[in-house]
């Protein structure tokens, strides 16, 4: 058969978000790029899939078990699986705040520990604004035009007390709920709505900021790709592949401010369970998963004058598309392949980190990725 | 090589002499400082002669001036004047000043250019080095090359105008190439694209084989010792010198021969591998001579005289390393660690780890030469004396992860990883 009509046996681009898995932030150099699933042969257990550990092409999907006993996990990465091991759901949100609290426990080093604090407290704070935005919308929603002199959002505290109360009566009327549903229901959409915005301050929330970090990097490779010789097609192609994510999250984000256009209606779905809506508000933040520790490595390495070295790190942990997100966004040769072949082997001279010193800068880099988290 | 210089006579040095014996390490580092600005060193420098150990613990800021910037290329290959031989590889020192002088004064004002950007430099100013030198260096090879010797070149080096060939040919072939080696050194991030390396050691061997089999012999030695990892060099420079009919394999000897008499002769191994210049610099010295060896012996297989040698070498490394690692483990990782509790601040337990993980490269470096599993004791009692200290736990078992592995630290905490 000539080799223009071979087809390949199979695609190593994964079906949907869950098959992807979500991305790990291990520490030891052998498990960077590490993703995790639900799965394994083990009741609870979780595999893991990492990208071309012996540097030729492909994928190894292992159980944690057998990784654990080839890739000499960390500290902090034996501390992380543990938490992985207990996290009520395997979602992006819910890994990021199990490795923040591991890393805020001294696992990675002090100024890891820092970071972590500072992420924590800044994701409480978002929190906050978020449930604080989210009552203000439900008030508006809930009360007759005209009704009330003052806007709610500038109205005292007290009498805000009793406009959200009464705004939270006519949403039991309105859904046949308790109050106590209600209000663990706020909590629940607020701790949602907090990465991905609400209010006037949502283009300063976690995942708009990542949006704009993320294009930002985008324009710095391409640019960068044009001076670069022999990296000029995968730094061109890294950036136009940024670019497509960068777009489906910024239109993720979109979607849910048009759901919160209509508190009520959002409410209602999400009492129902509606599985769409709750997709909806979780998107932006699956589609970036992944993503944040590779504008912190681009930058690192600009400061060392590294970038050709990182360049093929970048490659090898980019996180790639699912066939059911990519359909319509981008075309297969308009993006990375998957787990490509390490470039730069050879080169048997060169200084090389020591296992220690590479596991510094990966705590290194994890800490200036929390304090982006934080800032 | 401009400006006005202090002078400094022999009542003077012997006063110095004297006060030295004594001084405290801020007074050590001005009497360098003068030194350095001195235009001839000569008996000054022999001065710091019994002050070296104590030197290389302090490790004064070096400044940078144009001798240090045009020779910084070879400085692998420049041995002191009184082992200097006939025919054999290595710059004298003795000749260094007389030729700066004689690159300066060729150079004209792009030479005081040069000086005044280097200005209040320092040695550790590696990208104003190359900056700066990616200037000087082609010059100073063009100049090198078509020169005849200095008018006092007898007087300040001792040797006749017959070895001035002999010793400023291989200096001019090596600087007429040191950017594309320093590039070659630093890899593709220094570059602007990714470069075949071994195409680029071909060019370079090429090139000082067209000069003659002194300069290919030297650039052999200067690339053994800035690539000590790089094991078909030999090979390289024996199948390059052959397409030109030459005798890359006897090159390469020489090239190897003066290596192993650098190493022999070398202070700098025995002072690292006793914590002086701090145990990042020891890890690093310590890497780079077992790296070579372990290169060396690889390529000596069939050479019985040469492994004894290289065998040798490495025993009084071994030696050296051996005898260092339980006296630094404890002075600079267990003995501050003691006194510790679980409110240690931030900076003191950051600096404590990067203490472990030089440790840690010291030991790996070191371990090439011998006695892997003194190393391994040594480190899993470190790991249980830190277990039953008063630090916090986590902060235990980062550090007893850093001395030994993960597995341990959980052990060590009875901690069962799932």
């Amino acid at each position: 058969m000539p080799a223009a009509q071979l087809e390949l046996i199979q695609s190593y681009r994964p079906a949907n978000f869950q098959e992807r898995g979500i991305a790990v932030p291990f520490t030891a150099p052998a498990l960077g790029g590490a993703r995790a699933r639900l799965g394994g042969r083990e009741e609870g257990g979780f595999e893991i899939i990492l990208p071309n550990p012996s540097g030729g092409r492909g994928l190894y999907i292992m159980p944690w078990a057998a990784a654990r006993d080839t890739f000499r996990p960390s500290l902090h990465d034996h501390l992380l699986a543990t938490a992985l091991g207990a996290i009520p759901e395997f979602t992006p949100a819910a890994l990021r705040r199990a490795a923040i609290a591991v890393i805020a426990g001294g696992a990675a080093g002090r100024a890891a520990r820092r970071a972590a604090e500072a992420a924590m407290a800044a994701e409480r704070k978002e929190t906050r604004q978020a449930h604080f935005h989210l009552l203000l919308a439900l008030i508006r929603a809930s009360e007759a035009p005209g009704s009330h002199p003052l806007p709610p959002e500038q109205e005292a505290p007290a009498r805000l007390e009793t406009r959200a109360s009464v705004a939270i009566q006519h949403l039991t009327r309105h859904l046949g709920l308790t109050v106590e549903a209600i209000a663990s229901g706020i909590e629940a959409l607020a701790a949602l709505l907090a990465p991905v915005g609400i209010g006037p301050l949502a283009t300063g929330a976690f995942l708009p900021r990542q949006c704009a970090a993320l294009a930002a990097f985008c324009a710095e490779v391409e640019t960068w790709g044009r001076s670069g010789g022999e990296d000029i097609a995968p730094a061109k192609l890294l950036s136009r592949h940024g670019a497509v994510v960068v777009a489906a999250a910024r239109a993720a984000l979109a979607d849910v401010a048009v759901l919160l256009a209509d508190p009520l209606a959002l409410f209602r779905a999400w009492f129902a369970r509606d599985a769409a809506v709750i997709a909806h508000l979780s998107r932006a933040d699956w589609l970036l998963d992944g993503w944040a520790p590779i504008p912190v490595l681009w930058r690192g390495a600009a400061r060392a004058g590294g970038r050709h070295a990182v360049l093929d790190e970048i490659l090898r942990i980019v996180p790639h598309l699912p066939t059911d997100i990519l359909a319509g966004l981008a075309r297969e040769d308009e993006l990375l392949p998957l787990a490509p072949r390490r470039r730069g082997a050879g080169v048997p001279f060169r200084a090389t980190l020591g296992v220690g010193e590479y596991l510094a800068r990966n705590e290194a880099l994890r800490a200036a990725e929390l304090c982006m988290l934080a800032a | 090589m401009s400006g006005a210089v202090p002078s400094i006579g022999p009542a003077e040095i012997k006063a110095l002499r004297r006060l030295l014996v004594d001084a405290r390490a801020d007074q050590i580092t001005r009497v360098v400082a003068m030194i350095d600005q001195l235009p001839e060193r000569g008996e000054a420098d022999d001065l710091l002669a019994p002050f070296r150990t104590r030197l290389a613990e302090i490790n004064p800021p070096r400044p940078l001036n144009f001798a240090r910037l045009l020779f910084t290329p070879i400085d692998p290959l420049i041995i002191p004047g009184q082992r200097w031989r006939r025919g054999m590889l290595g710059v004298p020192r003795t000749a260094l000043i007389t030729l700066a002088r004689q690159v300066h004064r060729d150079f004209g004002e792009h030479a005081a250019a040069i000086e005044a950007e280097i200005a209040g430099r320092t040695l550790a100013d590696q990208a104003m080095i190359f900056a700066a030198g990616a200037r000087l260096w082609p010059a100073a090879a063009r100049i090198l090359t078509s020169a005849t010797p200095p008018a006092d070149w007898q007087d300040a080096t001792g040797l006749p105008g017959s070895d001035y060939p002999a010793i400023a040919g291989p200096i001019a072939c090596i600087l007429a190439q040191a950017v594309a080696i320093q590039t070659l050194v630093d890899g593709p991030a220094a570059g602007d694209a990714e470069t075949d390396p071994e195409m680029v050691l071909r060019t370079l061997l090429v090139f000082a084989t067209e000069r003659g089999s002194h300069e290919l012999a030297s650039m052999i030695a200067l690339l053994m010792h800035r690539l000590p990892g790089c094991t078909r060099l030999q090979d390289l420079a024996r199948e390059v010198a052959a397409t030109a009919d030459k005798d890359g394999r006897k090159a390469a000897e020489r090239a190897t021969e003066h290596t192993l008499d650098s190493l022999a002769n070398s202070p700098a191994i025995t002072l690292a591998a006793s914590g002086a210049g701090g145990l990042a610099h020891a890890a690093e010295t310590i890497a780079h001579a077992t790296t070579l060896l372990t290169g060396l012996a690889d390529q000596s297989a069939a050479l019985p005289e040469r492994q004894v040698r290289i065998d040798e070498l490495r025993r009084s490394i071994d030696r050296a390393c051996r005898d260092s690692f339980t006296a630094l483990l404890e002075r600079h990782l267990l003995a501050p660690l003691a006194s510790l509790g679980a409110d240690t601040d931030d900076v003191t337990m950051t600096g404590l780890e990067a203490v472990a993980r030089d440790l840690r490269a010291f030991e790996q470096a070191s371990r090439k030469a011998g006695s892997g599993e003194l190393y391994d004791r040594r480190l899993r009692d470190a790991a249980k004396t830190v277990a039953t200290m008063r630090l916090a736990p986590i902060d235990r078992m980062r550090l007893i992860e850093i001395l030994t592995n993960s597995e341990n630290a959980l052990t060590l905490f009875r901690t069962r990883p799932i």
